[in-house]
């Protein structure tokens, strides 16, 4: 599957782009012939590997005269670029716009693409012991505290800052592994408070001090969410495969039916589809492998989920 | 929610279990087998397993008949038989004629092969054979005993095919093949037994001539081909 796909993208500049280039290329009027100029340079770009520079030429193409089949190339060269979250988001509009004018072997491919892009970004959950703080990664702002839903984001360094009511500001550097699932915790400590000038009389209370930190909880209190996280990597993981290797499934029944023993090139045909049957039936064994395996982590995080909630936490926002 | 999630992963496996792909290997046969396409311009089979093509007259005893082997090109080289065969006047239909013949030195298995293929015309000459011409192809397998137990045996199976004047594509089951009934085998099975022991291949032609009567034909065959 990932030979398919690395090849589906490296083949991408090539084959998609020609059908854009006919598509930008018939409509050389107008502002489309500016956007055809921008599309040929892009193209020219991408082939010496300067996908930096293709990408704004692609971008002033689309912006020029909006055709769907160039978001295709914009995907692919995001996706070159290392900048999965555009690559996603590029493809998907792609989809979307495209509709109906997109063959089905390429609308199965770009969404494989898809699937195996989405299984590679890495989840950061971020939270801080400053209600209100507005937490920002990599300078874009994501949201005020308390955030409800981790961050997705491309695998890599990141820069993760959360900036109190008061002022007060935190930052943090965090490098995320492929598919990684990290909680970020940004604590302040106790905020300043105004010195009163008569202290109250106090009720002298005897309390156990409250423990810093519980890696044991900690660990026991996300394990459900994580184990299921990872079951649904593995089942996405599982649906890419799958849809990477459907279009050969499709042409392997279409050769077998047209295979006629006893004609000249039959045993030559019939190798070749046994080749095809054995790639196959390979995808067809990491597929199960990975549901298996999708199954069990999802099955035990759900399992520890209720063990947690039995003993009295209710609720996944609970583990957060 | 927890209930969903459970049987959603349990969907998961047991639609993976299931198997996404339902193929299966095919059994691709044997490679094909070129006896002879005759492009290397000689008479030597492309196995060097088979003699060299030689032609043999075939009813009555005695009777003056002649046949030649020569190739020829014809769009591409083949080759031709060219026989004159006579029907001595005695009352009896002989059923005289020639055939195209090469000889292995090992027997050969072409049962596991489902069709030999081949192109072939045949062609009256001055005097003209009958419009009843049969053409046969023949396959021999002296070492299968026959009835009496005798090796080398005489067998073969052979089959009746369509011919034209002109290029005729033939296209011929092996399962079609049968034994001659004036030389059984000790078996009763088909001609499986014959054709795992192969160790000849030969085209023939009953020029079917009237009593009395003498014709002359061309047999042109190329491109002998088992799949």
């Amino acid at each position: 599957m990932g030979a398919v796909v690395k090849a589906g993208t490296l083949c991408a500049a090539v084959l998609l782009s020609t059908l854009a280039g006919v598509a930008v290329g018939a409509e050389r009027t107008g502002p489309c012939a500016a956007a055809a100029i921008h599309y040929d340079h892009a193209l020219d770009l991408a082939r010496q590997g300067l996908f930096a520079g293709a990408l704004d030429e692609f971008n002033a193409a689309y912006a020029t005269c909006p055709n769907f089949a160039v978001l295709y190339d914009i995907g692919q060269t995001q996706d070159r670029l290392g900048r999965p979250l555009e690559a996603i988001a590029a493809l998907t509009r792609y989809l979307r716009e495209g509709a109906d004018h997109v063959p089905l072997s390429r609308r199965e491919q770009a969404q494989a693409q898809i699937a195996l892009l989405e299984a590679k970004l890495a989840e950061l959950s971020v939270a801080t012991d400053r209600p209100g703080a507005v937490v920002r990664v990599d300078g874009r702002e994501v949201g005020v505290a308390p955030l409800f839903q981790p961050e997705r984001l491309a695998a890599g360094a990141h820069s993760v800052s959360a900036t109190a009511p008061d002022g007060a500001r935190l930052t943090r550097q965090v490098t995320l592994g492929e598919g990684e699932r990290r909680n970020l915790e940004l604590s302040f400590g106790p905020p300043a408070l105004a010195t009163p000038a008569v202290a109250p009389a106090l009720p002298t209370l005897v309390t156990a001090p409250a423990p810093a930190t519980e890696p044991a909880g900690w660990t026991l209190r996300r394990a459900p969410a994580i184990l299921a996280g990872g079951g649904v990597v593995l089942g996405g993981a599982a649906l890419g495969v799958y849809l990477a290797n459907r279009g050969q499934y499709q042409d392997w029944q279409a050769q077998n039916q047209n295979l006629v023993p006893g004609t000249m090139n039959y045993h030559q045909l019939a190798l070749a589809n046994n080749q095809l049957a054995d790639d196959l039936t390979t995808a067809d064994h990491a597929i199960l492998g990975l549901s298996l395996a999708a199954g069990a982590l999802v099955a035990a995080g759900v399992t520890m989920f209720l063990v947690n909630r039995a003993h009295g936490r209710s609720g996944w926002s609970a583990l957060w | 929610m927890t209930g969903r999630a459970a049987l959603g992963s349990l969907g998961l496996v047991v639609l993976a279990a299931s198997g996404c792909f339902d193929v299966h290997a095919i059994d691709p046969g044997p490679a094909p087998f070129v006896l002879d396409d005759f492009d290397d311009g000689d008479v030597q089979p492309n196995d060097p397993n088979f003699d060299p093509w030689e032609c043999y007259t075939i009813n009555p005893q005695g009777a003056p008949n002649t046949c030649t082997p020569r190739l020829v090109s014809d769009g591409s080289p083949a080759l031709v038989l060219d026989a004159t065969i006579v029907d001595p006047a005695d009352g009896l239909q002989q059923h005289g004629g020639a055939e195209l013949a090469t000889y292995a030195r090992l027997p050969k298995d072409v049962s596991r092969f489902s069709v030999i293929v081949f192109n072939a015309k045949l062609q009256s000459g001055n005097p003209p054979i009958s419009s009843d011409a049969i053409l046969s192809v023949e396959i021999g397998c002296r070492t299968v005993p026959d009835a009496d137990g005798i090796v080398p045996s005489r067998l073969y199976v052979s089959t009746g095919v369509e011919y034209g004047t002109v290029w005729t594509p033939s296209r011929v089951s092996l399962r079609n093949f049968g034994w001659q009934t004036w030389a059984p085998p000790q078996t009763d099975a088909g001609p499986g037994p014959c054709l795992q022991k192969a160790d000849s291949v030969r085209f023939s032609v009953d020029a079917a001539l009237p009593d009395g009567a003498t014709g002359v034909f061309h047999l042109t065959v190329d491109d002998i081909t088992f799949l």
